[in-house]
């Protein structure tokens, strides 16, 4: 709570003239990226994961963070002005913000959208400050018996709700965990090497993440999009188009503050997401407005209501993640992987061990979100540019930063070539309806999860039953087993 | 491009990690033994991944071959065909293949503008002649941006022949 107290220290900490730079590139690469068909808030960290190797930890959170959120927006431009959602999350959006762009408003329709989303991130960023040091405050009292079971609740999650079938989920799952096993084992032993040195330490974070999420997209770029038909973005901002009115915001604030709690406490779920908090966000706002026969006709309540959630989603992510360290969508997996690659570990000790990250964290969500609404208000003309660019034009170029920020790591070739196997392999699994996030999610979880199992092992000498039969511990595994009945009860 | 049916693919990549997953689930055998007293040893955490994830390919696998099985039953619909451009997949596959195994002989400058070109020579919907020409223009220019932002700004040392690694 001391941190919300202090807001304005934390926030001017964050206006240094690097710190700002790096929000501001962020915020345009994240807006560019985000608004480009199929590139999701995950697609976009992954692909710029590699400029954070020369970043400290602080300025390289912050710039990801910013990215984050406004991938998010982004992805509402396509959205709303050529019917194509820039994430999965923007779907929703297409129906009341195409149709007022179709009307002859779409900068009325981007603009909503935009103060929407920030609304939607600046309340979160504030619930994200009080919950995560709360929920870290439990998380202190937990044992490693007790991180154990809460990585096996978080996988149960992500197996669970990722995807259209839950066999996928958690084959997705295990094969990611597997793969984080390659290498050493912490206790002097090799584990999957097959005496080649390039396994000997294991599988790098970046070429996961380049390789099922970044890689993918480049395929789909490159080679489905080669015969797709060129997409005429027609839209024009005509005059009688005023955009947004300060006026909206008395009649739009109900819907913001109930679409903010809705999405931070969704996105506090691991594995549920920003397309499930807008999806909800939208129906359950179709219900609780006055305006509900109106919904889908092109009005600024169908694009507040799953922007704002959509958005709060990104501070609700990292309740789980800084707090318990147990990321909640393939976004946080990459922060809560950028983390450890720079030596902080996640999880509720840093919540006392490293305040000033955290205070950071938390300044540059607010300011990140307060430059969102100021770039994405004066050049919403500009990015509504993006949504003409050629896709397989812009895969050739996503190809090349690909294999460049793949190289970049270690200036190993092979890092590279396992990327592309990995790549490829996320190409058909995705055409197959098998989730590559989740691949993601068992990767960085793995770990964790092996580390806290170890640690109590060895302090009940070896005895897996005095491990799992503790109240709390036996409780988490509880509600794991109870999630998984219920994807398979509703045939997920 | 051929076309597959879901199930199909669905059917292979399950029958081959169920293969590989047996196969890495001898290789645990070959792993250290506990040294410290309560420490399972090294195969115990991989092996519990591997029956989880053996568990799951062989639901998945029943699941696709009968309709009867309801124990775990999913509503997805997989009777779709699935489409693989497989000639620029392995276009693609190969020259990436060929750009970082030939990264350090030839130097960043030419192979990153080449690899370019090769990509966007038949991805600009012009024609032939015009096609070479904005091709090659675009593959340098974009090569010269990719210098500034990866060696230039970042100090990653990419092998190079004739451009400077510092410029201040």
């Amino acid at each position: 709570m001391d941190i919300l107290f202090n807001l304005p220290n934390f926030i001017s900490s964050v206006f240094s003239i690097t710190t700002v730079l790096i929000i501001i590139s962020g915020v345009l690469l994240g807006i560019l990226l985000g608004a480009l068909p199929g590139f999701g808030s995950a697609q976009s960290l992954a692909i710029l994961f590699p400029l954070t190797f020369v970043m400290s930890t602080s300025d390289s959170l912050i710039f990801l963070l910013a990215v984050y959120s406004a991938a998010e927006y982004g992805g509402s431009i396509p959205a709303i002005l050529i019917k194509t959602p820039g994430t999965p999350a923007n779907a929703i959006s297409i129906l009341d913000g195409y149709t007022m762009a179709q009307k002859g408003e779409p900068k009325r329709a981007l603009q909503v959208s935009l103060v929407s989303g920030v609304f939607g991130g600046l309340t979160s960023t504030i619930i994200f400050i009080i919950s995560g040091t709360t929920l870290a405050y439990f998380g202190l009292k937990f044992g490693p018996g007790e991180m154990f079971a809460l990585g096996i609740f978080g996988l149960s999650i992500i197996g669970t709700f990722f995807g259209k079938n839950i066999a996928k989920g958690f084959f997705a799952t295990g094969l990611g965990m597997l793969l984080a096993t390659v290498g050493t084992s912490g206790f002097g032993g090799m584990r999957f090497v097959f005496d080649k040195a390039f396994l000997m330490d294991g599988i790098p974070l970046v070429v996961i993440v380049i390789g099922l999420l970044a890689c993918p997209e480049a395929f789909k770029l490159l080679v489905d999009s080669k015969n797709e038909k060129k997409i005429k973005n027609k839209i024009s901002f005509k005059k009688i188009d005023k955009g947004f009115q300060l006026s909206f915001i008395k009649r739009l604030l109900p819907t913001w503050i109930r679409c903010s709690l809705l999405g931070t406490l969704i996105g506090a779920i691991p594995g549920a997401g920003a397309a499930i908090g807008s999806m909800i966000a939208y129906t359950q706002e179709k219900k609780w407005s006055k305006l509900t026969n109106k919904f889908g006709t092109g009005i600024d309540e169908g694009i507040a209501a799953p922007e704002t959630a959509n958005n709060a989603v990104v501070a609700g992510t990292l309740i789980p993640t800084l707090a318990l360290g147990i990321p909640g969508s393939g976004a946080a997996a990459i922060l809560i992987g950028l983390m450890i690659s720079k030596g902080v570990v996640p999880g509720p000790f840093l919540f006392v061990d490293e305040k000033d990250l955290i205070s950071l964290i938390f300044g540059g969500l607010i300011v990140t979100n307060l430059f969102l609404l100021f770039i994405g208000f004066f050049a919403t003309n500009l990015f509504s540019k993006v949504t003409s660019i050629s896709k397989k034009r812009l895969g050739c170029f996503v190809m090349v930063l690909i294999i460049i920020g793949t190289y970049s790591y270690s200036n190993y070739g092979a890092h590279v070539i396992m990327s592309l196997i990995l790549g490829f392999m996320a190409y058909i699994f995705i055409k197959v309806n098998i989730p590559a996030i989740p691949i993601v999610l068992g990767f960085v979880m793995s770990p964790i999860i092996e580390e806290n199992l170890n640690r109590a092992l060895t302090i009940h000498n070896g005895d897996l039953t005095q491990v799992m039969f503790r109240p709390i511990t036996l409780t988490i595994l509880f509600l794991a087993l109870v999630t998984i009945i219920y994807g398979i009860k509703t045939k997920r | 491009m051929i076309k597959l049916k879901n199930i199909q693919i669905v059917l292979f990549i399950d029958l081959f990690f169920f293969t590989f997953l047996i196969f890495l689930f001898y290789e645990t055998s070959n792993m250290s033994k506990s040294i410290l007293p309560g420490y399972p040893g090294d195969a115990f955490f991989p092996r519990l991944i591997l029956l989880f994830t053996l568990f799951w390919t062989i639901i998945l696998f029943f699941q696709k071959i009968s309709k009867k099985f309801t124990i775990i039953k999913s509503n997805e619909d997989d009777s779709g065909m699935v489409e693989i451009y497989y000639k620029d997949i392995a276009f693609v596959f190969i020259i990436s293949i060929l750009y970082i195994s030939f990264l350090e002989i030839i130097g960043f400058e030419i192979l990153t503008s080449v690899f370019l070109f090769s990509l966007l020579v038949n991805r600009l919907d012009l024609n032939f002649k015009k096609s070479l020409y904005y091709s090659s223009i675009l593959s340098c220019i974009s090569m010269l941006i990719f210098w500034l932002v990866f060696i230039i700004f970042l100090r990653i040392p990419f092998p190079l022949k004739f451009l400077p690694f510092l410029i201040y």
